[in-house]
């Protein structure tokens, strides 16, 4: 393994160079939060293709899909639908975000809340989902970069298998600190290069020497179907619902996470924002590919310590030593770019929504951009303690809960960039009606997502978040209909509707 | 599976068939805002392509070796990605 570990710790050299050099890079003043924490919104189509893609494609993505369909089957490719319909929903609904952001210096969703419904404290209910929602995916990254560093030998306990993971992000911490958004921007170019030339040769090179698809397909049923829980390759009517709904569910869930907005917001122009729309699909694509090694990992028979290493020991088995080193750089380094972007949305939010309004109303830009600097790196100690001194399973148990908390910020945020009609506090009972469904329907499942609804005589299973979803928008409209009638104040909006059309795209 | 691949055929086809009808459109400049969002329409496709897994779920017509189920959706991502991008020009 020298050479996987020589290649794989050169391109980590490398992307740490390029992290420190990207504060020189679009030079603009970076003590203010609009330059450090979106980059001063200049990112045209080619650098947000690949932040973008670097940042919602994330590492763990890259080992949790294919895990999944390793160890259950069909229904773990509901990842390619999540993906084929999260774009006509960012094509529809991001532009107009973007436009009344730029028109009223908003860095996050609870700006646009606060703005919107003339509610500190609906702004406060979105800055706290999103940063609840987004710590355990940060910590998932760290679990992404164990992985690989388990993979390359320091599988032992204790601060000498620890000890990789924190160099790497103590150093992610600091250039991020410097440079803000422009660090992970400018890593996520190699991050995206190294991903696709490791899937590309993955695809091509392993079922040939597994002797083809039909062959790796064929042996994977036959494994599936022996399971103790048996699996197959076609998705069996019981998982239909289960499969549309973790689809749909997850579609809506993405661009309503604080990273993904971070992303969207540093667009220089509301078109470079639907011209990724039908670009970045090209993503989506390679993860239906990834997905399927999953398979190959089953036709090749591994035995992964658990379903996560399935691919890096697939890699290992398949790929000459100089190559195990590029593909598990592009896991690891693919690992910093969404920690970083998830990290500086975090501190956006928290400075913004929390800071300012609760502690320092009066702060000056300077002192606004310096406590998101240092919340930032607050926020990645916090996820590598939590990846250092708690069981794995806690995160990922922690990140499924939070993709259900994720959602229940939709009616508020993406449904109030189209109208008012649904009422402030109604919105308020909605969240806390999702919020608190969700987490137990997930609970009573042990923590699956899947939940068995019984409606009637029928058992229909799907996402627990998008069921708990529904009983939010049911919530909220009834309350709505009450509030309205009843003469409840719906607070003031800033915006007008000319805020949020084509008219201000330059 | 005779029926399943006319379905896709059919989808792919209503694309191409918009696909000429916006560059005609474009050349006579009658894409008032309305024909716009008539456009928009096309963007409930892909849901509709992918969130009935009856349509799909089975493993005929195999594509070298890859079931029904895999090469459909992935298709589906680039139909989706093509029809964004249509969107989009029609819609500048």
């Amino acid at each position: 393994m020298l050479a996987a570990d020589i290649v794989c710790g050169a391109l980590f050299a490398l992307v740490t160079v390029l992290g420190f050099f990207a504060a020189r890079w679009r030079r603009g003043d970076l003590n203010r939060i609009e330059e450090w924490g979106l980059a001063g919104r200049r990112f045209g189509t080619i650098v947000t293709w690949f932040l973008l893609g670097g940042d919602l494609y994330t590492a763990y993505t890259f080992i949790a899909v294919p895990a999944f369909i390793f160890g259950v089957g069909a229904l773990g490719f509901f990842a390619v639908p999540y993906t084929i319909l999260v774009y006509p929903l960012m094509f529809a609904i991001m532009p107009r975000l973007w436009s009344v952001a730029k028109r009223h210096g908003h860095v996050t969703l609870a700006d646009f809340t606060r703005d919107r419904y003339g509610s500190q404290s609906l702004a406060l209910i979105v800055a706290l989902t999103g940063i609840l929602a987004i710590m355990p995916y940060i910590a998932l990254q760290l679990v992404g970069i164990q992985v690989v560093v388990g993979e390359l030998g320091a599988r032992g306990t204790g601060l000498r298998a620890d000890l990789p993971v924190v160099i790497a992000f103590a150093i992610l911490a600091a250039y991020t600190y410097v440079g803000g958004l422009r660090a992970p921007a400018l890593i996520a170019f190699v991050k995206d290069a190294l991903i696709y030339v490791t899937v590309i040769a993955a695809v091509i090179v392993i079922p040939h020497k597994l002797g083809g698809y039909a062959h790796v397909f064929a042996v994977a049923e036959r494994t599936l179907a022996h399971r103790p829980t048996p699996g197959g390759l076609i998705l069996p009517p019981r998982q239909f619902t289960a499969y549309a709904t973790l689809a749909l569910g997850s579609a809506l869930a993405l661009f309503m996470y604080p990273h993904s907005i971070t992303s969207v917001l540093s667009c220089s122009d509301r078109n470079v924002i639907k011209r990724n729309a039908a670009l970045l699909p090209a993503y989506s694509f390679l993860l239906g590919l990834i997905a399927l090694l999953g398979y190959m990992a089953i036709a090749a028979g591994v035995k992964p310590v658990t379903a996560s290493y399935a691919v890096p020991d697939l890699f290992v088995k398949m790929f000459p030593g100089w190559f195990v080193g590029v593909a598990f750089a592009a896991i690891a380094i693919g690992a910093l770019v969404p920690a970083a972007i998830m990290s500086i949305a975090a501190a956006n939010l928290f400075t913004r929504s929390i800071y300012r309004p609760y502690v320092r109303p009066d702060c000056s830009a300077r002192r606004e951009a310096d406590v998101a600097k240092l919340s930032s790196l607050l926020i990645k100690a916090g996820a590598l303690a939590f990846v250092l001194w708690l069981p794995t399973d806690y995160a990922i148990d922690l990140q499924l809960l939070a993709g259900g908390w994720i959602l229940q910020i939709f009616p508020t945020v993406a449904l109030g960039l189209y109208g008012r009609w649904l009422h402030r506090w109604a919105l308020l009972a909605g969240w806390m009606v999702g919020m608190v469904s969700g987490t137990l329907m997930a609970m009573s499942q042990g923590f699956k997502s899947i939940y068995p609804l019984h409606v009637g005589g029928m058992v229909i299973p799907g996402f627990a978040a998008f069921y708990a979803l529904l009983l939010n928008l049911a919530t909220a409209a009834l309350l709505s209909v009450v509030f309205h009638a009843s003469g409840v104040s719906n607070g003031i909006d800033k915006t007008s509707a000319s805020d949020y059309g084509e008219a201000l795209a330059r | 599976m005779m029926r399943r691949s006319l379905r896709l055929g059919s989808a792919v086809g209503i694309c191409l068939g918009f696909a000429n009808r916006s560059a005609y459109m474009r050349k006579s400049s009658v894409s008032s805002s309305s024909a716009r969002r008539r456009f928009k329409l096309l963007l409930a496709l892909p849901f509709i392509a992918t969130l009935w897994p009856p349509l799909y779920a089975s493993a005929t017509p195999a594509w070298h070796g890859i079931p029904f189920f895999y090469w459909y959706q992935l298709l589906w991502v680039i139909l989706g990605a093509v029809i964004v991008a249509l969107v989009y020009f029609v819609s500048r």
